[in-house]
């Protein structure tokens, strides 16, 4: 049990520490009682200064104020990064058309140099340039400020004065660190090969593309240009790249053309050798993949004979003379050197009579229409013969009686037109425009001419006669080789038209065009074989005059033909002024290519000799092409066995 | 007290310094990732100007010009060969009394 006087002892206080009850202080006591106060004090206005600093920061940082951002944008520096434009490549991935930076000397005449005569050569000398157009340049601007100063105008500060220049010369530029003088940069699209600049086009000052190629291509070859946003110092240093403040600009894609760049120095090479040879002013060449309709090469040039007369309405009386003179025929005011792809294509633009070569078309669409079959005997009047409405025809061969199949092999005039006349007018322009006559091709080159296809309504019975010769009707050599592709396409593609074009076929995009059937497959195989005979009469003659320069390697199928000149005044043609071609297919049993030569007007001495023929002049370089581009192409040469068995089939009068 | 707001002090101090460091290095290095940027530039310009100086050396012209000077070539040995040789028409075996221009190697 507890102790009693335990519960009653009082309860001892406990000590209540407040300032009021604390007890009477010392004076030491008292003074660290104040320092401790203030020092409270002290650190709390600290913080709040601290913290409003803060605050200020932020809002600089974050809201600035318009004198301020006026400040802050000073030191912002945009720069755009220009993306690279695609290249453009030949088949192969050869490069046929690049883009690099060069580099141009801009000056400002303010700060220019003097003495300027010695700046002058001294830039001049560094760039490589004449001195002369260095200062016509600089000069000109700086007089012309002194006298923008006396009228109060504002000064010039910027002359471009050449470029873009070679990388050496830009350094020299850079090491002679002339005060007002830089360097700015510029691109610059190279084109390898000057042949196929009509095809791969061109661009304008600000790198888009104009022309060609470069146009048609546009979407693909163009880039997306980039841009950079930092901070830079008052001395224009960057300091840093705001954050999202790199756009990386992304380069144009490269495109893949058509044109095999081998392909096009061959047939460059042969169209100039045929060129030359036949004195002639001019010629046109186009190689195509009849597979794909992929335009292989493409050429065109134009020679400048001697004694040539302009024709006029003052020189048209010449014709009447006796010996006429050689008049132009072949015009190109557009033609630069400097930018060879503005110069005319006058595979795509310019039209012409194809004469003879028409006929293979006439004489199919004859034998599909069941109006004659190849073994049908023919008269052809021994070379000449008066149609019903007075017209007189002659033929170059005079037989009195021949095959159908003869009529093309020998290129009757009689006969086809004869025949052609079985065909109504609603027929024949039918058969023509079918296969792509009268129409763009759709190659995809500017300018392109649809030739000219006679209407309905002017078709008479002279044009129905002049068709199946192939005058009256102007086609352009890109709508030939197309239109020739259905006699040399194989297989289920025998007897279609393909899709011309300048770009490659991509592996997926073979087979993928719809099929244009021209004409039945064994219409189009039994016209092949009629034309192989052309080919095999030409390589004999050749043989026989001693022009063959090897024995022909590849089977081949073709038709030559020569037409005249129409004058421009559309009143007949010139008397001695002929277009000659070409066009074949090879090899003959699977052709992987066909060409086109066209010889403008071959010279007075061919005339006189009457060496002016299609397979006189062109036949040679068509033969000498497919000699040369199949073996690159990797095509096995016709064997002996092939051509016996073909010469034996059509003896025995089965068409392969 | 004097201590601790001298350690306060100090610390602000040493803070401010380390970010004015800091910054000054963040500066450094944007400036070097710049240089670095323009050299990149200046590269890819390089190699475009070299890309088209090659292009423009490899034409098939100009293949044709330089090998003009360096005489005939004859084909490889191999049977790859023998049939790169009948397709130039540089031999066949029908060719007589001719020995082929390549080594059997079969």
């Amino acid at each position: 049990m507890a102790p009693q006087h335990a519960k009653r002892r009082p309860a001892i206080p406990t000590r209540v520490v407040t300032p009021m009850a604390r007890p009477p202080a010392s004076v030491a006591e008292s003074e660290a009682v104040r320092v401790h106060l203030v020092g409270r004090l002290l650190l709390v206005a600290l913080t709040l200064m601290f913290i409003v600093v803060l605050g200020r920061v932020f809002a600089l940082q974050v809201f600035p104020g318009e004198k301020l951002r006026a400040h802050v944008d000073e030191r912002l520096r945009v720069t755009t990064e220009e993306g690279r434009r695609g290249d453009l490549l030949d088949r192969r991935g050869r490069v046929l058309a690049t883009s690099r930076v060069g580099r141009r000397v801009a000056v400002d005449p303010l700060r220019f140099p003097e003495p300027y005569e010695q700046s002058v050569l001294e830039l001049a000398r560094a760039m490589g340039a004449s001195p002369e157009k260095v200062a016509s340049r600089i000069l000109a601007r700086i007089e012309a400020n002194f006298e923008r100063t006396t009228k109060g105008e504002r000064l010039i500060r910027y002359v471009s004065v050449e470029g873009p220049l070679p990388e050496d010369r830009a350094q020299a530029v850079r090491y002679l660190k002339m005060p007002g003088v830089w360097l700015e940069k510029r691109w610059v699209r190279e084109t390898m090969d000057t042949a196929v600049a009509p095809i791969v086009g061109r661009v304008g000052v600000d790198h888009n593309g104009l022309l060609g190629g470069e146009l048609y291509h546009e979407q693909r070859l163009r880039p997306d240009d980039g841009a950079v946003t930092y901070m830079h110092d008052p001395w224009g240093r960057a300091l840093w790249i705001e954050f999202g403040g790199l756009d990386a600009p992304e380069h144009g894609q490269d495109v893949r053309l058509s044109v095999d760049l081998e392909i096009q120095r061959i047939v460059m090479e042969e169209l100039q050798r045929g060129v030359d040879k036949a004195d002639a002013s001019g010629g046109r060449v186009v190689a195509l993949d009849p597979r794909t309709g992929e335009v292989l090469a493409m050429g065109d040039i134009i020679r400048e004979p001697e004694g040539l007369r302009e024709f006029s309405a003052q020189t048209a009386s010449l014709l009447a003379e006796a010996d006429p003179p050689r008049f132009r025929v072949v015009h190109d005011p557009n033609r630069d050197e400097t930018y060879p792809a503005l110069a005319r294509n006058r595979c795509v633009e310019d039209a012409y009579e194809p004469g003879s070569t028409f006929k293979a078309f006439m004489w199919s669409s004859v034998v599909e229409l069941g109006l004659a079959n190849p073994e049908e005997e023919i008269e052809t009047e021994g070379g000449a013969w008066r149609t019903p409405y007075g017209r007189l025809l002659r033929d170059v061969a005079h037989v009195e009686k021949q095959s159908w199949r003869n009529v093309l092999v020998r290129s009757s005039n009689i006969g086809m037109a004869k025949v052609c006349r079985r065909m109504t007018n609603t027929q024949a322009q039918r058969a023509i425009r079918r296969f792509g006559f009268g129409a763009p091709s759709g190659v995809g080159l500017p300018g392109e001419s649809a030739g000219i296809v006679t209407s309905s309504k002017n078709w008479s019975e002279y044009t129905h006669t002049s068709v199946s010769m192939g005058y009256e009707i102007a086609v352009t050599p890109a709508q030939m080789v197309r239109a020739f592709s259905v006699f040399a396409r194989s297989g289920a593609l025998s007897g279609t038209l393909p899709r011309i074009r300048v770009r490659a076929v991509e592996a997926d995009e073979i087979g993928a065009d719809p099929l244009h059937r021209v004409l039945p497959a064994w219409v189009a195989l039994l016209t092949r074989d009629a034309m192989a005979q052309v080919a095999q009469n030409l390589d004999t003659k050749l043989q026989r005059e001693g022009k063959a320069e090897s024995e022909p390697r590849y089977e081949m199928f073709g038709k030559s033909g020569t037409s005249k000149i129409a004058r421009p005044d559309g009143k007949g043609y010139f008397p001695k002024q002929y277009v000659s071609s070409f066009i074949a297919g090879a090899p003959l049993r699977n052709p992987q290519i066909v060409v086109l030569v066209v010889i403008d007007d071959p010279g007075p001495e061919q005339v006189a000799r009457g060496k002016y023929y299609g397979s006189d002049v062109a036949g040679p370089v068509v033969r000498r092409i497919v000699e040369r581009a199949l073996p690159y192409l990797g095509t096995v040469p016709t064997t002996r066995g092939e051509k016996n068995e073909r010469v034996a089939s059509a003896v025995a009068g089965t068409p392969q | 007290m004097f201590a601790k707001l001298l350690a306060l002090l100090m610390i602000g101090v040493v803070t401010a310094g380390s970010l004015l460091v800091v910054r000054q290095q963040r500066i450094r290095e944007a400036g070097k990732l710049m240089i670095l940027y323009e050299q990149t530039r200046s590269i890819d310009e390089d190699v475009w100007r070299v890309r088209a100086e090659i292009a423009a050396r490899t034409t098939p012209e100009q293949i044709a010009h330089q090998l003009e000077g360096l005489g005939p070539f004859a084909p490889a040995p191999g049977i790859w060969c023998e049939r790169t040789s009948e397709v130039y028409g540089l031999w066949r075996p029908s060719m007589p009394n001719a020995d082929p221009p390549f080594q059997r190697v079969w």
